[in-house]
């Protein structure tokens, strides 16, 4: 564990064994290559290596302001005050750690970004100049212009100018006398290089510089040594040359290069960006045709629609799921008489499948009656298939948009699915065209529609305003209260997850309505969610009482079983509510696998899990019902 | 089952539940998240009469596996409460919170600990499924 300690770094702190190591490795190679007996002390000590390198940083990362000119000037001054004396450069070692391999790279990079392409003879052409800040002189260091200084002067963060800086000229101080030919290899290598740009800003060639301007003299063992010059200095660059740190210079300057490639794409597609912009906004006219063009015919092809519902709320309908309803493909009761009243029967008789199927038939005979879909809706809903009840609903409403129960189904059935703007959406419209409470309903909401409703994402605005809506509806009759507003009420908190409100709502509403079997089950599944399962239960035999049949209650008596730890109960209640779906099938009472609910197969298959019956996964998956049916004793 | 440990029995915890769906869901996860997990978990959960339940989540071969009173040597061990385990099981309680406020106390592989928001999905939607219908 100490161990682990001392190599793995802690949290934001370089541990101590790597640093104590990069210590060694920093040093070792160096004194490899002969430099260890390089003299330390200073000799000036005002212009002290740390500081020129410092200064040398500083002065590129003067970004904000290219243009400093004045502490530019300052600072030459300085230079030139203080150049009688020989200006140490920085000793080659010391250049080398300070310059470590990452930094230097960054730096190429940064200068890079600033996007200064001085073409080769431009930088030495300076050296020359006696005035170097001379707005000509500026421009060129720019080198593009005024546009493009005025496109990329926001981005650039470094202005190196220092290139321009002239170094103190050296060559009348009598002391420092150094040989001719160091000087002109020094010389040599800068004009030969000069040409590439890519060496310009290389420290080796500023090193150079300070070279021929006889400003730092090399020694004869490849030391650096500002008072004894006397060696070659062509045999210390050639070194340099060959050295991988040149390698690797060469790369950076390379990446350098790239950069400044890519710089030049970006503003090509800058530039087109814009030209194609123009094209746009000469464009609009035509697009703006087209659309109104689309807008038309959109309108000729469903005037009804058009007429009811806004273009947009219409695309938002649609951008949704449950488009279309399913029918079922084998309709054992497409003969049946008078569908829609034998499917009343049916469900009053709490042979909730029948109905479902009386139902179908008597939209697809009639699919322009309403009720027919109303019911359908509902009655899937109470069936456990809350999409399909979905579909019914909303052709429902297409054909009758006041239709104040399929409204109210319609939101739950979005709760249900998690569709909670659409729920939302659903019960402000209930209120809306409710006639007792329209008048609460700001007129100009159908107008603006200011929350798309293509997301299920409920904003809290929104949410807060339909509950601000209903409250003020449940507050116009508090003596003899509506027990459509408290279940709209309800539902609205168990949107919100405030289960005990929704739970008080719900009683309230039973207390209008005690045989409402669908708002027993509301009750008790508002008391499942909120961990009341105790009381839930209570609330779904209630609701089972007063419909046997009825499909969702017994499904979720199963869910809250599984929560109180009753599997073999919860499997129970499950498998009742599938046979229950499979035998309602009509006289004939064919079985059809399609009929049963997804959801309580997976949930069978969850309770399964629980139970730790694996073995009879596989009948689960083939939805083998008798042979499960035998497995768990139901009849 | 395991039955090493006389003290203590899955009955006894909220947990059981929540772990067996975790496994349920990890066996049909179709999107490989437990490849990315790819260790071994270690829930120290202890209830309110106070006795210790240990639950290992292995995760090695990309298909979650879960055993209580597990033996093998977990990469990481998060010791908390039984209503705890519920609470971050079921996305009530994030992880990082949960750490922090003290109710997760993590030993072993720190970053496989982090993972733990991927378990917790998997097992928040097979909850989800269980939600009462209105």
């Amino acid at each position: 564990m100490s161990l682990r300690k001392l190599v793995e770094g802690e949290c934001g702190g370089t541990n101590s064994l790597v640093s104590l190591s990069s210590h060694f490795v920093q040093d070792r190679g160096l004194k490899d290559e002969g430099f260890h007996s390089f003299p330390h002390q200073d000799s000036l000590p005002n212009t002290n290596v740390d500081q020129l390198v410092h200064e040398f940083f500083e002065e590129t990362s003067h970004s904000a302001q290219p243009f400093r000119m004045d502490s530019l000037l300052a600072e030459m001054r300085d230079l030139e005050s203080r150049g009688a004396g020989p200006v140490r450069s920085a000793p080659i070692s010391q250049l080398a750690i300070e310059g470590d391999v990452q930094e230097w790279a960054q730096q190429y990079l940064e200068s890079g970004k600033s996007f200064q392409e001085i073409t080769g003879d431009g930088i030495w052409s300076h050296e020359d100049r006696p005035d170097p800040f001379d707005s000509a002189s500026l421009d060129y260091d720019l080198g593009f212009g005024p546009r493009w200084a005025d496109d990329y002067l926001q981005r650039t963060r470094t202005q190196s100018l220092d290139e321009a800086v002239p170094l103190p000229d050296l060559s009348n101080s009598e002391e420092y006398k150094v040989e001719e030919d160091i000087a002109a290899t020094a010389g040599e290598i800068l004009t030969n290089t000069a040409l590439d740009p890519r060496f310009s800003y290389s420290k080796f060639m500023k090193f150079m510089k300070q070279i021929e301007d006889r400003e730092v003299t090399v020694g004869k063992d490849g030391k650096l040594n500002p008072t004894e010059a006397k060696t070659a200095a062509g045999h210390w660059s050639l070194e340099f040359q060959n050295d991988p740190e040149y390698e690797k210079t060469t790369k950076w300057s390379e990446q350098f290069e790239k950069e400044q490639e890519t710089s030049a794409k970006w503003t090509e597609q800058f530039l087109k960006s814009e030209v194609l912009g123009m094209n746009a906004t000469s464009e609009e006219p035509f697009n703006k045709q087209l659309w109104d063009k689309l807008t038309e015919q959109w309108k000729n092809i469903s005037p009804t629609l058009a007429e009811t519902q806004s273009w947009d709320s219409e695309f938002n309908d649609f951008s949704t799921e449950f488009k279309e309803y399913n029918f079922a493909k084998e309709n054992p009761l497409t003969n049946t008489d008078n569908p829609l009243a034998e499917g009343q029967r049916r469900l009053a008789a709490g042979d909730l499948p029948s109905a479902v199927l009386c139902f179908e038939v008597a939209a697809q005979q009639e699919p322009e009656n309403p009720l027919a879909w109303q019911l359908l809706g509902t009655t899937q809903a109470e069936n456990e298939q809350d999409p399909q009840a979905i579909a019914a609903l909303k052709k429902c409403l297409q054909l009758q948009p006041n239709n104040l129960t399929a409204l109210m189904a319609l939101s739950v059935c979005y709760t249900n699915e998690n569709f909670q703007n659409q729920a939302c959406r659903a019960l402000k419209e209930w209120l809306r065209m409710n006639p007792k409470y329209s008048d609460i309903v700001p007129s100009d909401e159908q107008q603006s529609q200011k929350f798309p409703g293509v997301s299920s994402f409920l904003s809290r605005e929104m949410y807060n305003m339909t509950k601000e809506m209903f409250l003020e509806a449940a507050r116009r009759n508090p003596l003899d209260l509506d027990p459509d507003v408290q279940c709209g009420l309800g539902v609205l908190f168990n949107i919100s997850s405030e289960i005990d409100l929704a739970v008080d709502c719900f009683k309230a509403a039973l207390q209008a309505r005690p045989n409402d079997a669908s708002l027993w089950n509301r009750l008790g599944a508002t008391l499942a969610n909120g961990d009341r399962s105790e009381e839930a239960v209570d609330a779904y035999r209630s609701a089972l009482q007063l419909q046997p049949g009825f499909i969702r209650a017994r499904y979720n008596l199963g869910i809250t079983c599984v929560h109180l730890g009753a599997y073999r109960e919860a499997a129970e209640h499950l498998l009742t509510a599938l046979k229950q779906q499979s035998i309602g099938r009509g006289p004939q009472g064919g079985e059809t696998k399609a009929s049963m609910s997804d959801t309580i197969w997976n949930t069978l298959k969850l309770v399964c899990a629980l139970l730790e019956r694996s073995d009879l996964m596989d009948d689960i998956n083939e939805r083998n019902l008798s042979k499960l049916n035998e497995v768990f004793g139901i009849e | 089952m395991s039955q090493d440990s006389a003290a203590s029995d899955p009955v006894d915890f909220k947990s059981t539940a929540v772990f067996r769906l975790l496994e349920k869901a990890m066996q049909e996860d179709d999107k490989g998240l437990a490849v990315t997990l790819k260790g071994i978990y270690c829930f120290k959960v202890k209830n309110e009469d106070g006795k210790d339940g240990i639950w290992i989540l292995d995760m090695r071969d990309g298909k979650g596996k879960v055993k209580f009173n597990g033996k093998e040597k977990p990469d990481v061990t998060l010791v908390m409460k039984d209503a705890d385990v519920v609470e971050l099981m079921m996305g009530k309680l994030n992880p990082q919170k949960a750490f922090f406020q003290g109710k997760v106390k993590i030993n072993g592989n720190m970053g496989l600990a982090m993972k733990l928001s991927v378990l917790q999905e998997q097992a928040s939607k097979k909850m989800e499924e269980l939600k009462a219908k209105l």
